[in-house]
């Protein structure tokens, strides 16, 4: 398998032919990385850390797929993202991604691109499948994308309760909300003077990319502020075996997270769906600052036996 | 030492703690009992505490060790009337789940301290060979005595440093002064009644500050989480992440004054900085002042906290 992907006639991630399946690239995630992320993220959960079983970041393979083939997806801000969980993938573990543009589209003159990536091993089994929508941020102007996107709404102040996932739960109960700081950015911790200005342009790496943009600071990746404070949520709530075979997440990305924050992961119970292999719960989860800021909002599901 | 030998009965939990009846230097017990696995598995739920070190290898919390209450209610029952004031655990060894356990407990103090009655003790607990596995020792202070106040309030302004600091290990060429991670985390829970704001059961634990109607005749807002649990809560995986589980439980120190009481449902911010660092046979012991805040910048605790760093565990680095 050749790791050094061919993107094709595209000069830029823009042109590129919609539905053109690029890769797979081959990777796997070394035991350091994936030891670095649990210390980062402080999750440390006997299924990531003596199991080494990888997590949505590492498994979805974003940064080893398809920026891989467009050095300007780093100029792009992701808004919204979905995991479909199919199987557990392993450090050491080679994995295949492949990666598909399917559609470009402009909405207040901001260009967008919704992208899909799947995820195998190497017998072809699909352990997760992922789509993404990202913006370019080239040439915006210098607008706070935090103020002007940020929205309160249908927030829930109860504590909630400490309760796994069974049939008989009822909609609309509040699961405990969890409070944690300080966030870290992936690659670069809690640096805040995060990777040389020379060689990135990434608003989650480097400093006076992201200011330039309208960020106040390094704007941390949104799936990792995702994990950061909802994970352990839902692994407390549906078990990891649940989560990670028959798990779905769709979460829109609302507003910056910055490294060091303190973030409120939220999640009640929304929905209860019945499917062939059980019973599908469907949560609604939200993710906000102390001040009440909304991060992201969303929905995390899975089947309950 | 291989079964429970309570030398007087229990009293009854109707009774107040009967001071006068305490005598200093007597040694009560030893007092036998296992950590059960469910217990264990509550215990890390409850604390949002997932590390392998404790789920899947089984070693036990701090408060599962230091089984203070557990001994000293043997003979005094629910110590009624109390509230701890200050703790300090000196870590020996490991235990786990399921091993047998011996715990005693002494009186060392009974005093009067602006005008109330306050008590120290000190419980070692060994295991099946005898080996010391942790003291800890305790300062608790009457409430009768005390009265009814408003509930004690420390600013966490004095002696407070800020700053988002460093997620390093411990290493005897880092600089004292350096700042560790402040970490912020909530729902405080309460060890019994997890996250229910009522606290403990009023049919049970009549007398006691983690009981909602005894805690509000006696100036709180609210039942009080045990000193311990905060501690743990709040800054128990800064330790680990910082000194590692091994060094933590074998040579480590905590030590630590309680100065506002932790609510269920509370956001805690633990801090930690170096403050000194001292030669001692195999490596430096690092020590850390510690500091627990709630979010609104109430002081909860402060303390210190230390382990032996080897020293050739560095030059491996």
């Amino acid at each position: 398998m050749n790791s050094a992907p061919n993107r094709g006639e595209a000069a830029s991630v823009w042109d590129l032919p919609i539905s053109q399946q690029l890769g797979p690239v081959e990777y796997n995630i070394s035991a350091a990385a994936h030891s670095r992320h649990c210390a980062m993220l402080d999750v440390h959960y006997p299924w990531f850390e003596t199991h080494g079983n990888l997590f949505p970041w590492h498994l979805c393979g974003w940064s080893r797929a398809a920026a891989r083939y467009f050095r300007e997806l780093t100029r792009t801000v992701q808004t919204n993202f979905n995991y479909e969980f199919s199987a557990p993938g392993k450090v050491g573990q080679s994995l295949l991604t492949t990666w598909t543009p399917v559609e470009i589209y402009t909405k207040k003159d901001y260009k967008y691109l919704v992208a899909t990536m799947e995820t195998r091993d190497k017998k072809g089994d699909l352990l997760l499948a992922t789509s993404s929508e990202v913006t370019d941020v080239t040439g915006r102007a210098s607008a706070d994308p935090e103020t002007s996107r940020s929205r309160r709404w249908a927030s829930w102040d109860e504590m909630g309760e400490m309760v796994t996932a069974s049939r008989e739960l009822p909609e609309g109960l509040a699961l405990l909300t969890r409070t944690k700081g300080p966030l870290p950015a992936a690659l670069t911790g809690f640096s805040r003077q995060a990777a040389a200005t020379d060689k990135n342009q990434d608003p989650s790496l480097e400093e006076r990319s992201a200011r330039e943009i309208g960020f106040r600071s390094i704007a941390v990746e949104g799936p990792v502020a995702w994990e950061f404070v909802i994970m352990g949520t839902l692994m407390d709530f549906f078990g990891p075996e649940s989560l990670f075979t028959s798990g779905k997440v769709s979460v829109n990305i609302i507003s910056a997270a910055y490294v060091g924050d303190v973030l409120v992961g939220k999640a009640r119970i929304r929905d209860k769906i019945k499917e062939d292999r059980g019973l599908r719960i469907v949560l609604e989860t939200r993710v906000e600052k102390l001040d009440g800021q909304l991060v992201n909002a969303g929905t995390a599901s899975a089947i309950v036996d | 030492m291989d079964k429970e030998s309570p030398k007087k009965p229990p009293s009854s939990i109707d009774e107040a703690l009967p001071w006068d009846d305490m005598i200093i230097g007597e040694r009560l017990g030893p007092v036998a009992y296992r950590i059960k696995p469910s217990t264990h598995k509550k215990h890390a739920d409850l604390l949002n505490i997932h590390r392998p070190w404790f789920e899947t290898e089984w070693n036990l919390f701090p408060w599962e060790l230091g089984a203070w209450a557990r001994a000293a209610s043997k003979y005094y029952g629910h110590l009624k009337n109390t509230v701890q004031t200050g703790f300090k655990y000196e870590f020996f060894r490991t235990a786990k789940v399921g091993e047998p356990l011996f715990t005693t407990w002494m009186l060392l103090d009974k005093y009067d301290k602006v005008d109330k009655k306050y008590f120290s003790s000190c419980t070692d607990t060994t295991n099946e060979k005898g080996e010391l596995v942790v003291r800890a020792t305790t300062e608790g202070i009457d409430l009768r005595s005390r009265g009814k106040k408003l509930e004690p309030r420390s600013a966490a302004g004095r002696e407070n440093w800020s700053g988002l600091g460093e997620f390093v290990p411990a290493s005897p060429n880092l600089p004292e002064g350096l700042i560790l991670l402040t970490r912020t985390k909530g729902p405080l829970p309460m060890r019994v009644s997890g996250f229910s704001t009522g606290g403990w059961a009023k049919d049970k634990w009549e007398g006691s500050v983690h009981e909602a109607s005894y805690a509000a005749e006696m100036g709180f807002k609210a039942p009080i989480v045990e000193g311990p649990i905060v501690w743990e809560f709040g800054i128990l995986e800064l330790l680990l992440d910082f000194f590692g589980p091994e060094a933590l439980f074998t040579t480590g120190v905590a030590d630590v004054n309680i100065r506002g009481p932790g609510y269920v449902g509370d956001t805690l911010i633990g801090k930690a900085r170096i403050r000194e660092k001292v030669k001692e046979s195999g490596g430096v012991r690092i020590v850390l002042e510690t500091r627990i805040e709630r979010i609104d910048g109430q002081l909860i605790n402060v303390g210190t906290a230390s382990a032996v760093v080897r020293e050739e565990a560095d030059s491996e680095l």
